[in-house]
């Protein structure tokens, strides 16, 4: 029986017994709040010693996260940043409307910052809300982000008391280049999950030997096992809540009956969150800096990427926990709400590991329906069409008209760029960098996702998201780009329509053009969209209400689309949040005329 | 205890960093799923950035993200917690809200002269022949989600509406700058 390595939680009063800085247990201390119109920021190296092993992260002026920036809607601000690390970097604006050129992408929007060299961003704050800001490339993992709050001219539309950020992260002693080399030498390597002798004997005692056995060797055939949700977990990451491990306990202040504004934002690498207050429902009022009409749920999911904004309102006079899990339980991120400093209220037990469904292969046929992993699969094998190596039998799945199938084929009034799904089946098999291909893909916007459905709490979900004022451009889409996410799994190799990054052609969208984005993910895990430079209008449901994203979290096997403006000329990245996706090649190049 | 408190005295005299990781290693297997130790360390201070009202919002639309500041300014209701529907305050229940200033600069198309509507009736006054409609949000006059009181045009039955009665309304400016409703059918959503 394999130990279980407990995830770091980090200092507790032992720091301080030792004679430790607090500082250098809390990577860095204090975070600054910086205001105005001209900013300094450093990049630089800076010791930390977060789980007690000392290391060497990056940080902005000497914090983790870095400081706050604070912006007013309509301002100009000129941001002089400064890389003092020994190699090229940059900071990108997350969510922010500016010229191409500011954006922050090396090799898109300009050569990156060189060591030693100073560049100075200088752009209008077209926009109010919350956002942040962290570099785009492997140096987001050892420290380089900080958060953004910009107030809005016209005055917020939700009264407060108090305003806090929250930023979640994810902190590994490994250095990058170990993570993904770990990762390219086993694919489920941070993973310690697998099911045993102990869950087969369950199974079969629920749903019989047969479907039992047939499970296990269609799950064993794909080389994928069932609990693989996230690439890299706890067993190498301690999560941060605004640079502290849970021990540490972050902590807010507020008194009884005072309205709290907390501003959640995922800036971990590879770490989708689910976040509870227990004893404390929140009401969601902002999602990637945009307004929605005020939601109440007792618990949200958060992707790499996103923010989310809430107020709560505690009565009572004691600590609530903030409750921030990994979407795989494999460990969790902590901070603690209280009427004073030094308290700490119950942390609740971790829920239990989710589990990969029928739904999450694209293979759930039929209207809506959660598929459970006993399916049983009997007679003609259709998953021959899957897996690396060229197949010889017929796939039966080849040629089904997709359910859900967009609309462009059928009105012949909107141009589609992309493979059809008939072209998708033919492309994507026998390609090695694609192990999967959803047959049946779906919308799964209405599921709060794996982990969260049927957990009996309220739990928010992309089609409760309303926008309160109409879209800003009422034309339908004259255009159809359609994406597939794919990957291949046992070899960590990710793509867009299997093709990598630095082999693809750029998406081309002509100035103010009206176009349709449709993801289809092949693979079976999540996916943080992120489209640079322009709005993605999530078609959730909500007609002209549609809710303005940034980063838009994709479901395995699902269908979803969205409503672009290409209103920004330039050179806009379009990838996956997931840091080592991305260095992997899921991303592409949407170029604006 | 006794045990740790003895490791802890040898490991002061030591590197600071070794004793760090004697501390630590005693600490480091606390199981991820019970409550952690009662006495948790001060993390450093959390900064408030303020109330709402450090903005005073002179100009554009009260809310955030793209394009409010652009917008025409318009009493935005102040939206009770806990509730998925806006409920209007006190001040705009009796219809004093002042719809002139509605409307949003950029919408392209001209105002239809007659606005549909869809809504929940909430209470009906045949006597003055008003009624309170909680309605959805109505994009071509730039009217976000409210609870009010409207006028009735004579036209209107007011004996065939029921307090939570699922409606279609159309409704048109009169003199006075407010809005009037002109017919009122029930869409039987349920």
């Amino acid at each position: 029986m394999v130990t279980r390595r407990r995830f770091v939680q980090g200092f507790t009063a032992s720091a301080a017994l030792a004679g430790m800085p607090l500082g250098a247990a809390l990577a860095g201390g204090a975070p600054q709040v910086l205001t105005g119109t001209d900013f300094k920021l450093e990049l630089a190296p800076m010791p930390v010693n977060i789980t007690g092993r000392p290391r060497t992260a990056t940080a902005i002026n000497g914090t983790i996260p870095g400081p706050i920036l604070r912006w007013r809607e309509g301002d100009t601000v000129t941001l002089a940043v400064t890389n003092r690390l020994p190699f090229t970097s940059s900071i990108h604006w997350h969510g922010i409307r500016l010229p191409t050129g500011m954006d922050g992408v090396p090799g898109l929007s300009f050569k990156g910052i060189a060591a030693g060299e100073t560049f100075t961003y200088r752009f209008r704050v077209p926009q109010s809300g919350t956002y942040w800001y962290h570099a785009h490339g492997p140096e987001e993992q050892t420290g380089v982000y900080g958060s953004i709050v910009i107030d809005p001219k016209g005055g917020f539309a939700q009264r407060f008391d108090r305003d806090y950020v929250v930023v979640l992260s994810d902190w590994s002693d490994e250095t990058p280049t170990q993570i993904i080399s770990n990762l390219k030498f086993q694919s489920d390597y941070y993973n310690y999950g697998r099911r045993t002798v102990g869950t087969f004997v369950d199974d079969t005692k629920r749903e019989g030997l047969g479907p039992t056995v047939s499970d296990r060797l269609m799950w064993g055939n794909m080389r994928m096992a069932p609990t693989d949700i996230l690439d890299v977990t706890g067993a190498t990451y301690t999560y941060l809540l605004n640079g502290a491990p849970p021990a540490a306990n972050w902590t807010a202040l507020f008194k009884p009956g005072e309205r709290v504004r907390l501003r959640f934002i995922d800036a971990g690498t590879m770490s989708i969150f689910d976040i509870r207050i227990p004893g404390l429902p929140m009401t969601v009022i902002q999602t990637d800096g945009n307004d929605i009409i005020p939601v109440t749920a007792d618990e949200f999911r958060i992707g790499p990427g996103e923010t989310y904004d809430v107020i709560v309102e505690p009565r009572d006079a004691r600590a609530y926990t903030i409750f921030v899990q990994s979407q795989d339980r494999s460990g969790f991120a902590r901070g603690t709400l209280a009427p004073r400093a030094g308290m700490a209220a119950e942390i609740p037990p971790m829920d239990p590991r989710p589990l990969r469904t029928m739904a999450d292969m694209g293979m759930q046929h039929g209207p809506g329906g959660h598929g459970s992993a006993s399916t049983s699969v009997t007679g003609n094998d259709p998953h021959a069409g899957h897996g690396g190596a060229a197949q010889s039998a017929p796939d039966p799945h080849a040629g089904h008209a997709m359910p859900g199938s967009g609309p462009a084929a059928m009105t012949g009034s909107i141009a589609v760029v992309g493979m059809t799904p008939e072209q998708a089946a033919a492309r994507l098999s026998g390609n090695v960098a694609v192990d999967n291909i959803a047959m049946a893909p779906m919308n799964r916007l209405g599921e709060a996702g794996g982990g969260l459905d049927g957990n009996g709490r309220r739990v928010l979900r992309y089609t409760d998201l309303r926008r309160p004022i109409p879209a800003n451009d009422p034309r339908p889409p004259t255009k159809e780009i359609i994406v597939h996410l794919t990957g291949n799994m046992e070899r960590f190799m990710w793509s867009i329509d299997g093709i990598k990054f630095s082999q693809a052609a750029p998406i081309v969208l002509q100035r103010n053009e009206r176009v349709r984005f449709t993801i289809i993910n092949d693979t079976m895990m999540d996916h943080p969209m992120h489209l640079h430079g322009v709005w993605s209008e999530l078609e959730n449901g909500q007609g002209e209400h549609r809710p303005y994203k940034h980063t838009i979290l994709v479901k395995p096997g699902e269908r979803l689309s969205y409503l672009v403006t290409a209103d920004e000329p330039g050179r806009w990245a379009f990838h996956c949040h997931l840091l080592y996706h991305m260095e992997l090649g899921m991303m592409r190049e949407v170029r604006i005329l | 205890m006794t045990f740790n408190l003895q490791l802890l005295r040898v490991a002061l005299r030591m590197q600071p960093g070794i004793a760090a990781f004697l501390v630590l290693s005693a600490c480091v297997t606390s199981d991820a799923r019970t409550v952690t130790s009662a006495a948790p360390v001060e993390a450093a201070a959390a900064a408030d950035l303020g109330g709402s009202g450090r903005v005073s919002g002179t100009s554009g639309m009260a809310g955030e993200g793209e394009g409010y500041a652009t917008a025409q300014p318009a009493k935005a209701p102040v939206l009770a917690l806990n509730s998925s529907m806006p409920v209007a305050t006190g001040a705009m229940d009796n219809g004093q809200m002042d719809h002139s200033a509605h409307g949003r600069q950029q919408m392209a198309q001209a105002t239809p002269a007659a606005v549909q509507g869809r809504g929940v009736v909430k209470s009906i006054d045949s006597a003055r022949r008003k009624v309170n409609i909680s309605h959805e949000a109505i994009p071509a006059i730039g009217w976000p989600p409210m609870t009010m009181d409207f006028d009735v045009a004579q036209s209107v039955n007011l004996g065939a509406l029921k307090p939570e009665m699922d409606i279609d309304f159309t409704m048109r400016q009169g003199g006075s700058g407010m809005y009037v409703i002109q017919t009122i059918t029930s869409h039987g959503r349920h």
